[in-house]
């Protein structure tokens, strides 16, 4: 059975491409959310295997939704999607909790190599 | 990767993005003071960015990403959002919408150096600081309505190609056309299992109708959402003074009418802030404020829905316009000064310009003409109302849907003609003498179709009549039967050349012929 994967965005755009990367190489997207208060809401809900999850989003940004998600599931298996030049911010991601983390535009390759890690 | 996919999705967000940038933008310029939207556009910027580099358009993402770190050098305290920086980002919205725009035409982006550089230098870059944008930002309470409203989860939307309506549009025309001619068969067996079914078809084809016509609509504030920053922009150009007021924006209309009513809209805000308004040194003399102002409501009346485009400025000069139509010859030189519908048709003459010459007294008159056309070809009418020193007001009356209408099928000579039940006010058999049909007393406008068509032999006596609504009149159509009523579908399509103004479009009868559609207003 393919691994279940939530994917947090809030441009429609970078969620449609995430989903298709990781659908077409077997994975199944069991669903979105568009800021931080969703992804945390839909994690509890769905139990995903896997999370991708921006940085910068409405409501709750992406790091403050790794805290939370972290303080649900310690194990809780989280790959950050930054842009360019969010370093620091990618540094205070892993702090909280995050697993490893693509730089966007990203590669469909770069995605899957760092998903297939987490997921051993 | 599917290329097309993306790229539209790429267009439909950055299109809502900069429209609601250009909202928060005017939001944050009149007033400083209030919590500030940084958050929310900095984000909009950022998602170009993000979407625009993942499918190689390097321009677009360099400029969402100098606009970005300015937003940041703003909210890290940087640099304040004086008159210099809101500037700078409206010319980073425009900047990033002739990208997408370029993208959309499937060219390739330019690059804006210049631009770049204009809001690199106001933008003190700490490039280590690079932080996530503060996670308690407050909300704005009032959304874009239309695309952006799916967010809140108030309401689900699937975005759908117009053409794919379109194909439904014209199915449900040829099912229209298909059920007419099963009535028609029916017609003759009152009360046969035949005559039964057919109704109940009638019934669930309306059913359907209506569906995909509601389907179709969507709210004016689509078109209306770009003028805010038009008219600043325009009144910064201008040196003058304007508030733009909005109303009805939620009123809807069909996706065809409403495409087509961008330009009409933009033409006349322009000539209301232009030629309208007066500057503000002019309007303190008169003891109006000095803030000039436009009104542009949409509302909704029976079948109809009437745009507004009304200014507070000093009114057309009748007088001046007048003259004008004497010096060219339009009217003659000891007719009466022209009320508002006939001062309308002046200006709606093709070429009556009165731009260079006239245009300073007369306050208008440049382009009416345009406006006026496309508005008729749009099936709808115009209205003009205009008070000197008080200002001027346009109505635009349009059909909600201009994609099916009810229409009166007359008979002229051999061919049958289509008049929308939107500009009907009655029909009946009337004494015509002279050429001209007598109301209740009352002689009121009258064209016959057989004169209209080159048929000749116009015949007075008993003929029967259309009664129409042009403008705040009656007018009288004669024609030599009256056939009832149908619901044609309207087929678009371009008019050959030199066919004449009162051919409003075409359509199928059930019997499978083509008539054409009138538009009855061209005649008077």
């Amino acid at each position: 059975m393919g691994h279940t994967v939530l994917v947090c965005d809030d441009a429609i755009f970078m969620r449609t491409m995430i989903t298709d990367i990781l659908t077409q190489a077997g994975y199944e997207v069991v669903g979105e959310a568009e800021s931080g208060a969703q992804a945390v809401e839909r994690y509890r809900a769905l139990k995903p295997d896997l999370v991708t999850m921006d940085i910068v989003m409405p409501d709750m940004g992406g790091i403050e939704a790794v805290r939370e998600i972290c303080k649900v599931n310690p194990e809780a298996k989280i790959l950050m999607c930054s842009a360019m030049g969010q370093q620091a911010l990618v540094v205070e991601a892993i702090q909280a909790g995050a697993k490893d983390f693509v730089v966007k535009p990203f590669q469909p390759s770069r995605v899957l190599e760092a998903v297939q890690r987490l997921l051993g | 990767m599917d290329l097309a996919r993306y790229t539209a999705l790429f267009l439909s967000d950055s299109r809502d993005h900069l429209q609601r940038c250009n909202e928060l933008l005017l939001a944050w310029e009149r007033s400083p003071g209030s919590s500030t939207p940084v958050g929310e556009i900095f984000r909009a910027f950022h998602s170009i960015k993000g979407s625009s580099a993942a499918l190689g358009l390097d321009p677009v993402a360099e400029l969402a990403h100098a606009a970005e770190q300015l937003l940041e050098a703003i909210r890290d305290g940087n640099q304040s959002a004086g008159r210099e920086v809101l500037d700078a980002l409206f010319l980073a919205v425009d900047g990033l919408e002739e990208g997408v725009e370029a993208v959309g035409r499937g060219d390739a982006p330019r690059a804006a150096p210049a631009l770049i550089e204009t809001l690199r230098a106001l933008a003190p870059v700490m490039p280590s600081r690079t932080a996530e944008m503060p996670v308690t930002e407050r909300r704005l309470t009032e959304r874009p309505s239309g695309a952006n409203a799916s967010a809140d989860g108030s309401g689900r939307h699937v975005r759908v190609d117009l053409l794919r309506l379109d194909a439904l549009v014209q199915g449900i025309g040829e099912l229209m056309v298909a059920r007419n001619r099963l009535a028609a068969l029916a017609d003759g067996e009152i009360g046969s299992e035949l005559e039964q079914v057919s109704s109940r078809i009638s019934g669930l084809v309306s059913t359907l109708q209506s569906g995909v016509l509601r389907a179709r609509m969507a709210p004016v504030a689509e078109v209306f959402q770009r003028f805010p920053r038009m008219i600043r922009d325009l009144g910064r150009d201008l040196g003058k003074e304007i508030r733009l007021d909005l109303s009805g924006g939620d009123i809807e209309l069909d996706r065809s009418v409403l495409d087509a009513l961008g330009d009409p809209l933009t033409h006349l805000l322009r000539n209301a802030a232009d030629h309208g308004l007066e500057p503000p040194a002019d309007r303190a003399r008169a003891g109006k404020p000095r803030e000039g102002v436009i009104r542009l409501r949409a509302e909704r009346a029976r079948d109809e829905v009437t745009v507004t485009v009304a200014d507070d400025g000093r009114g057309i000069d009748r007088a001046a316009v007048r003259q004008h139509a004497v010096d060219r010859g339009l009217l003659e030189a000891e007719s009466a000064m022209p009320d508002a519908a006939g001062l309308l048709r002046l200006l709606s003459q093709p070429g009556f310009t009165m731009k260079r010459d006239v245009s300073r007294v007369s306050g208008r008159g440049v382009g009416v003409d345009a406006v006026v056309a496309r508005i008729r070809a749009l099936g709808g009418r115009m209205e003009l109302k205009t008070v000197p020193g008080r200002g001027t007001t346009f109505l635009l009356h349009l059909p909600v849907t201009r994609a099916i209408v009810r229409a009166l099928l007359v008979q002229v000579g051999d061919e049958r003609y289509a008049i929308p039940f939107g500009v009907l006010a009655e029909a009946g058999v009337h004494e015509a003498s002279k050429g001209e049909v007598t109301l209740r007393g009352v002689p009121v406008p009258t064209a016959d179709l057989r004169d209209a068509l080159w048929l000749g032999g116009g015949r007075s006596g008993r003929r029967p009549v259309v009664v129409v609504n042009v403008g705040d009149h009656r007018a009288a159509l004669m024609v030599d039967s009256l056939l009832g009523q149908q619901d044609v579908v309207v087929e678009q399509f371009a008019a050959p050349a030199g066919l004449p103004t009162w051919v409003g479009g075409a359509t199928i009868l059930p019997d499978g012929t083509p008539a054409l559609i009138l538009d009855p207003a061209a005649l008077f």
